[in-house]
């Protein structure tokens, strides 16, 4: 693990001194205690130390974002200029009412209350919280309403949304899923896939053709994206309906709160 | 849901590589239990992953591991499902018309900021401030009615900040920071001090080391506690107060720290 750091921290320091030459060494200062935290934080070494490549690609982007969005994030988070706020505040309470009414929520203003609610509790986030820039400012706060909205549900006893889980049917089959070639498991392994096969048959188009494409023809997401006129997020966001639709059907949903 | 109503189609039928393909799918719907504190960090770089899949980054290709987490964590793969569906239900101008607002309360953003945040297994951060108003109430107080304590002036300290965090069900901590006379009357002292709470459990294996940055107008500082969560920080020269150029600024506090299992 050390030598991971260190052998990060090397590609780090070049891509920083090729930084430097090309826009400056005063924005190097400025966006090094960012990457320290992004770095504690997992985000740079999680995700972005695989290639210098994609380091000095995750720093250039961090570093024409601190130059774009300091400013505003400085009159938001320091001077805490209120127009700035009624503006952000206002985006921020329809991403909370949405939420909430994707989460069936009633429209109407009992349901507008909990918003401006749960949209001051992001927003003091949002005035303490770092941002990492390294993702575009608004995806930054969606993220936060998103987290704020779940955990108020959680504490109100109500799950997010359905998180369909391993439950004990489920487990049953967990060693042959885990050892398909075991011949001494060869019944139970055949019989997961019979009901797996079938369960299959009753997912919607769109998330049928993301399995079958992913699983049996060996296509990645992107390509899945182009067939289906979809963002690859789209497409992600279909696998993952697509696996929770099969653990209901094969029975597997654990009804219980968090 | 049609179960029974179907005849499933026979095993025996598939090729070697459609058992391959419903071993892989199998194998993926297994939710595996994720470690509680490691999820509650990697929760943060949601935002990230969906940055990059709505770029048209394939995550399972680019981020295995971090797409293996989300397979594998049920309430993690629904936050981003929630959130690429907002978004791209915003690009697509299908959210709901937010209803109007009378007004727009922003009363948060004079009340005194705190946060606390987990940024890793085992590790947190906690940010604080005062505002330069309320600093300038605590030090100079001009309404006996505001004073929430008595001026250094008057007492040998003042209480500059304390606040009580809970970490999680089983720790909090209570923070305080007193600024005292000193030896000096160019000075005044500034304490810094931990009280942790734990379960019985923890308080025989676990330990903090903290990091406390202190900045106040052109005073800034960071400094590490000791073993017994104490610190006197560097001195602060009181004509910095009475002049009132850092009671114009306000106070903020961050303390990272992380916990380690005692040898």
């Amino acid at each position: 693990m050390e030598t991971d750091v260190t052998i990060a921290s090397d590609i780090l320091e070049n891509v920083l001194d090729d930084l430097a030459k090309k826009e400056g060494g005063w924005l190097v200062e400025k966006i090094k205690p960012i990457l320290a935290i992004n770095l504690e934080r997992g985000r740079i070494d999680t995700l972005a130390l695989s290639s210098s490549t994609r380091l000095d690609q995750y720093v250039s982007r961090l570093a024409a974002n601190y130059k774009e969005l300091s400013g505003y994030i400085q009159a938001l988070q320091i001077e805490k200029d209120e127009a700035l706020w009624k503006e952000l505040f206002q985006q921020l309470a329809k991403w909370t009412y949405a939420y909430l009414i994707r989460k069936g929520f009633q429209f109407g203003p009992n349901t507008l209350e909990i918003a401006i609610g749960q949209a001051t509790e992001a927003s003091i986030q949002l005035l303490n919280s770092h941002f990492p820039y390294d993702v575009a400012f608004d995806l930054w706060c969606h993220r936060l309403v998103i987290n704020t909205c779940a955990k108020f549900l959680r504490s109100q006893g109500r799950r997010a949304s359905h998180l369909p889980t391993l439950s004990q049917p489920f487990e049953d089959f967990a060693e042959a899923i885990k050892s398909p070639e075991n011949p001494e498991l060869q019944v139970e392994t055949e019989a997961f896939h019979l009901r797996l096969n079938s369960a299959l048959t009753n997912l919607a188009p769109a998330r049928m053709h993301v399995v079958q494409g992913y699983y049996f023809h060996g296509k990645d997401f992107r390509a899945l994206a182009k067939e289906l006129g979809k963002s690859v997020a789209a497409i992600h966001s279909l696998h993952f309906h697509a696996l929770n639709d099969l653990r209901a059907q094969l029975e597997l949903e654990r009804v219980e709160y968090e | 849901m049609n179960k029974g109503k179907k005849n499933p189609p026979e095993t025996g039928a598939l090729s070697p590589e459609g058992r391959m393909a419903l071993s892989r799918l199998a194998k993926d719907l297994l939710d595996q239990p994720v470690n509680d504190k490691w999820k509650q960090g990697q929760s943060q770089l949601l935002d990230f992953l969906v940055d990059q899949a709505t770029a048209g980054i394939d995550l399972s290709n680019a981020y295995p591991e971090a797409y293996q987490l989300l397979l594998k964590d049920a309430a993690l793969r629904e936050a981003f499902i929630d959130l690429v569906e907002a978004i791209e239900a915003e690009k697509a101008g299908d959210l709901p018309e937010l209803p109007p607002l009378d007004k727009i309360d922003l009363e948060f953003l004079k009340a005194p900021s705190r946060s606390v945040e987990q940024t890793g297994p085992g590790s947190w951060q906690v940010f604080l401030r005062r505002t330069a108003e309320e600093l300038r109430k605590l030090y100079r107080p001009r309404e006996l009615a505001y004073r929430s304590a008595a001026g250094v002036g008057e007492a040998n300290w003042l209480s500059l900040v304390r606040e009580d965090i809970d970490l999680n069900q089983d720790t909090s901590l209570a923070f305080s920071l007193e600024l005292t006379r000193t030896s000096s009357p160019d000075e005044l002292g500034l304490f810094a001090s931990i009280a942790l709470q734990s379960a019985p459990e923890e308080k025989t294996s676990i330990e903090y080391l903290f990091d406390l940055h202190v900045t106040w107008g052109s005073y800034k500082q960071t400094i590490a506690l000791g073993e017994n969560y104490r610190a006197q920080l560097p001195s602060l020269p009181i004509g910095l107060i009475e002049e009132g150029i850092d009671l114009n600024q306000d106070l903020e506090i961050s303390l990272n720290f992380k916990q380690r299992n005692k040898e």
